[in-house]
């Protein structure tokens, strides 16, 4: 691995929701292993900032259902507070695993600047959603994806980092990247690595797995190789379900994986997904 | 008439060892049976066979007596053909988790419960991750919780399509949700919203209010439709928990037959199973962290998961090898050993228990069956007698701990469910205990209906020494000592009749003679025999003494360099040997005292000395007042008894108690009076009544020797002698040494029945009977006696006016039940 493809800073995402503070949590586990530094970014929405001032808005409570009026100041002083819980957030799970760290809150639409903060770093670490109940993958985490990051770990509340990685290859360039960077993460977390081959041809399977054994040899790490005969969301699935509990990798973009197209992955699949582009 | 001296033979029953046919008693049948206790035999099989509620025993009897032992084999005798009971355990109350339940179970199905409710927690902590990490479960609840998602963003969806056709957007803020207008996918500006027209404003507004409402609406559903997600949710759980556990506890359901408690029980399990199914797959996988961790506790006392300990059975008693009913001996009766108690275990600083810390006491053990306890125990134990009372009272073991029964405490515990009792309890005791517990806590005559009353001595008839010589031999089989032949025996027999002090009697304090016999074959395995001859008990009985009776030696070291003045020959007026006895734990001696009285012309009065300084006992100062009565209807009928007397024991500094003296007494007063010596040789014993007979005393053969004893230290000169009660005669069993004074004619035994006989051996004069008119002869010691009081009364005539005089003849009452005074028993004083 060449020294830019080195995770030295970790951006994580955050504003104070249960997926956020997981997302947190994996970031600075990560940063820990990689000694790499973590930034923590808080987006004050600028959409809020101009809900709030107009005269005809009202906000309707999430739990209490009660229509209260909404002003500036109003919602100045609640994202004061939500960024001051994301930085003791982080600041907690820093000070516990020794991690250096830093923390910045900019405003304007929450895409375009995490997009900026994050050209900064070598991998974004995100809640799969904000405050929302949905499973879908949040406005945000599209925005990023969409954005071109090179490296975006996405991850659901409760969920942890595991140390087996399940990268899914299916012989593209990026899924080269896919799998140097699975390879970095089981080494430095000393876990496993299982590689799944996306050809339906069972020949180009096997020949796709000898190429990726002769690539992760010099890594000396213990491997499990899987056929992904169907490029489906179904069969991705089934085939995560088989590994338990694992993080999966996946290449950005991937002509073999055209069917598996990446809001719908996070969409379905549970465990933390890494996407490399 | 002098009275004869007693022939030795009289002088100690002695056991002749050739009545017995055996050389040694190897050759004799066990003894199995009690000997000399007909009458607490008699009450303890009555108790053991009055099955009414109070028909508990008392056995009552002095230390060592063989009480414990008749009582565990008169129970285990009983106990052998009665059915084994009930064996009962505590399981946990799902309805009152605080009070846990008792279940009654067939004897031998206790244990194979608990192992079936093992194994079926053991069975639940495979069945129910398999069944509930299960593709179909995680599916299913995948559905039911998606369902609400959907639920949700369904309804918000059709919100913002909504909002989309009215140029409005949803917007997530911090606490909730907003409704603002919308330009090309951004928020619009308050200044741009300012410059749109009025009419479009009030359109937006609208718009806004109505959607906010619509939103309100959705928002207010969501508790409820949280609510049916719990309930499904719920419900997938109980229907996949019914489906792992249904089939283990039909199993055991159909196991347990016949037993409808156990039944309701397993289907309470069941039910809680179902109730709680997340909360033990979820202590599985915290456990897993817990045991990393080294927890302490609960679950690292190498048992089973909190959750999981609920579904065990805390088995308390197990009859599961037991043969009849149970026999349980107590040795440390407190308050817990005797009803159980619950433990505690320390957890993260807390005390924490449950119903599986529960522990039995005696009374579990002892259920449907039988139970003894030594009574002093039980009653130094704080709680233990009244918790007993309670518990016997109620016919059920209440498990409390003292601080609750008290109301000290009143922190929350278990109150774990009474367990019906039947059981028979026997307690053992002394004499004086059950007549104190009686007196004071009348409730005990209640529940312990029946004394078994044990005798510390039997008949010493030909039959019972044979029987005697067979418990002796069993006693040293027991005891892994050697046989002993027939002369030991012999000597045995004579000492256990010499520890009641009755030579008709027998001791049956067997740890007395058991402590003979042990010591007995120390001394012969000295001696390198291999069987206990008579030689060895006598030097084991004499070992005993030796050991005890440094403080005898002292006294007679006493009066042999005359520090205590005791006089063995000539003869002195005023003074008299009379004979105490001191007592020290179990050791008595005898020994000499001197009692000397002073008489002048006075109004009546006998001064006793002992009594004036608060030295004397009140039945010793009764016996100074019975002899006054004596002197006043012998000598002064018809005229005031004119006399003035002091008495005194000589050289005593503790207490005087007993009326053992009072004839001594008298012979000192009837010497001084009449002017004559009594002879100093001679030491005196017996009580009077106030007709002049002597009466028994106690511990006659101790006397007889310590006066022995003086004289044989001073050199017997065939005048030395004792008088005692003539009704003393058969307690006689004097030791050898005297047996052989007396047989060669060097010292005396003189049996004596009234204060005549015993005046006349002690002065050598006639006593003298009184003629028509009550006058004695001049030249007899009663004659002289009457003759001074005569002239006192007459002096004291002429020199005091008769309205001055007070006094006059006491009144001569006889007492017709003379021989119903009590003898000169052992009192509490240490001289008497």
């Amino acid at each position: 691995m060449s020294p830019a493809d080195r995770i030295r800073r970790i951006l994580v995402a955050l504003d104070a929701s249960p997926h956020s503070l997981s997302a947190l949590q994996a970031a600075a586990e990560l940063a820990a292993e990689l000694s790499a530094e973590l930034v923590g970014v808080f987006v004050e929405d600028s959409s809020l900032v101009r809900l709030a001032a107009l005269p005809v808005t009202r906000e309707i409570g999430q739990t209490s259902a009660r229509i209260r009026e909404l002003d500036e100041r109003t919602m100045d002083r609640q994202l004061r507070s939500l960024a001051r819980r994301a930085e003791q957030a982080l600041a907690r799970e820093a000070g516990r695993l020794q991690v250096d760290w830093s923390f910045r809150v900019s405003r304007g639409t929450v895409g375009a600047e995490l997009w900026g903060a994050a050209s900064e770093a070598d991998l974004v670490v995100m809640g799969r959603t904000g405050w929302s109940a949905r499973r879908r993958a949040g406005s945000s985490v599209e925005a990023v994806l969409a954005s071109g990051m090179r490296r975006t770990l996405v991850i659901g509340t409760g969920a942890r980092l595991q140390p087996t990685l399940l990268v899914v290859h299916d012989g593209s360039e990026m899924a080269g990247r896919a799998l140097e960077t699975a390879a970095l993460l089981a080494k430095s977390k000393g876990g496993y690595l299982a590689v799944a081959i996306a050809r339906p041809d069972p020949e180009q399977a096997r020949r796709l797995q000898r190429q990726v054994a002769e690539q992760l040899r010099p890594h000396g790490l213990q491997v499990r190789y899987r056929w992904l005969h169907s490029s489906d969301s179904r069969a991705l699935a089934e085939l995560v379900a088989t590994e338990q509990r694992c993080v999966l990798v996946l290449p950005a973009e991937a002509p073999q994986l055209h069917d598996l197209p990446l809001p719908e992955v996070l969409e379905i699949i549970n465990c933390p997904v890494l996407i490399v582009r | 008439m002098p009275v004869p001296g007693l022939e030795p033979s009289a002088l100690c029953q002695r056991c002749d060892p050739n009545q017995f046919k055996f050389d040694t008693t190897e050759e004799l049948e066990h003894l199995g049976d009690f000997i000399g206790q007909p009458r607490a035999i008699e009450a303890m099989r009555f108790g053991v066979g009055m099955r009414q509620k109070g028909y508990n025993i008392f056995a009552v009897g002095p230390e060592g007596i063989g009480k414990g032992n008749l009582v565990r084999k008169t129970f285990e005798a009983a106990a052998a053909s009665e059915p084994v009971p009930y064996e009962w355990c505590y399981v946990h109350n799902f309805e009152q988790p605080g009070n846990p339940r008792a279940l009654r179970l067939p004897s031998g199905r206790g244990i194979q419960f608990r192992q079936d409710m093992d194994r079926f927690t053991e069975d639940l902590k495979n069945v129910l991750p398999v069944t509930f990490e299960g593709e179909e479960y995680r599916t299913r609840m995948h559905e039911v919780q998606e369902s609400l998602n959907e639920r949700q963003e369904s309804a918000l969806s059709e919100l913002r399509t909504q909002a989309q056709a009215r140029d409005l957007t949803v917007l997530r803020t911090p606490a909730g949700l907003a409704i603002a207008p919308v330009r090309e996918g951004e928020v619009i500006s308050p200044e741009e919203f300012q410059g749109l027209p009025e009419e479009r404003r009030a359109q937006l507004e609208k718009d806004i209010s109505a959607l906010q409402e619509d939103l309100q609406k959705v928002l207010l559903n969501v508790p409820r439709w949280q609510r049916e997600l719990r309930e499904q949710i719920d419900g997938l759980n109980r229907e996949m928990a019914d489906l792992a556990v249904g089939a283990l506890i039909r199993d055991l359901t159909t196991k347990y037959e016949g037993l409808p408690e156990v039944q309701q029980h397993l289907t309470a399990v069941q039910q809680d199973v179902v109730k709680n199914v997340r909360e033990i797959i979820d202590e599985g996988d915290q456990s897993q962290i817990g045991e990393v961790l080294g927890a302490r506790g609960l679950m690292a006392a190498g048992q089973a998961r909190p959750a999981l300990r609920r579904y065990r059975v805390n088995l308390l008693v197990d009859h599961g090898r037991s043969k009849g009913a149970p026999v349980v001996q107590e040795d440390n009766p407190t308050y817990q050993n005797l009803l159980g108690r619950v433990e505690y275990t320390a957890q993260m600083g807390a005390l924490i228990t449950d119903f599986n810390l529960i522990k039995p006491g005696a009374l579990h053990r002892a259920n449907g069956g039988y139970l003894i306890l030594e009574a002093r125990k039980l009653l130094a134990e704080p709680f233990a007698w009244e918790g007993l009372k309670r518990a016997l009272r109620s016919e059920q073991v209440k498990i409390e701990t003292p601080g609750q029964v008290q109301t000290f405490i009143s922190t929350v515990s278990l109150d774990p469910q009474p367990i019906p009792l039947q059981v028979k309890v026997a307690l053992l005791g002394e004499p004086t205990l059950y007549y104190l517990l009686g007196e004071f806590d009348p409730e005990s005559r209640e529940l312990f209906r029946v004394a078994s009353d044990f005798d510390d001595q039997m008949e010493r008839d030909e039959p019972n020494q044979m029987l005697y010589a067979r418990l002796i031999g069993s006693l040293a089989k027991v005891n892994g000592l050697k046989p002993l032949d027939r002369e030991a025996v012999g000597r045995v027999i004579e000492r256990s009749s010499r520890i009641v002090g009755d030579g008709r009697k027998l001791s049956i304090q067997m740890n007395l003679i058991t402590d003979l016999i042990r010591e007995a074959d120390y001394w012969a395995g000295t001696a390198g025999r291999q069987v206990m001859t008579g030689e060895d008990i006598l030097k084991a009985a004499d070992a005993q003494i030796y050991r005890s009776d440094r403080l005898r030696e002292r006294i007679q070291e006493m009066i042999e360099r005359r520090m205590i003045l005791i006089d063995t020959e000539g003869g002195e007026i005023g003074q008299v040997n009379g004979l105490s006895v001191t007592q020290f734990g179990d050791f008595t001696f005898g020994h000499p005292s001197r009692i000397s009285a002073r008489v002048w012309m006075g109004k009546g009065e006998v001064i006793d000395i002992e009594r004036e300084v608060e030295l004397g006992g009140p039945i010793h100062s009764k016996g100074v007042l019975i002899l006054s009565s004596l002197l006043g209807s012998r000598y002064a009928t018809g005229r005031p008894l004119s006399l003035a007397a002091s008495l005194v024991f000589e050289q005593t500094y503790g207490g005087v108690e007993g009326d053992s003296a009072s004839s001594a007494e008298l012979y000192a007063l009837l010497s001084a009076i009449a002017e004559v010596p009594l002879k100093q040789s001679f030491a005196v014993t017996g009580s009077i009544n106030q007709h002049g007979r002597v009466q028994s005393i106690g511990a006659v053969n101790e006397k007889i020797e310590g006066f022995f004893d003086i004289c044989k230290f001073r050199g017997l000169t065939g005048e030395h002698g004792v008088l005692i009660p003539a009704s003393n005669v058969e307690q006689l069993m004097l030791k050898d040494e005297v047996l052989q004074a007396v047989a060669e004619g060097k010292f005396h035994v003189y049996p004596i029945e009234t204060v005549d006989q015993g005046i006349e051996m002690l002065t050598g004069m006639p006593a003298g009977e009184p003629d028509a008119e009550g006058n004695y002869p001049e030249q007899s010691i009663n004659g002289k006696v009457q003759a001074r009081l005569t002239h006192w009364a007459e002096e004291r005539a002429a020199t005091e006016p008769a309205g001055e005089r007070e006094d006059g003849n006491p009144s001569g009452a006889s007492d017709p039940d003379e021989g119903e005074f009590p003898v000169d028993l052992a009192g509490e004083l240490p001289i008497r």
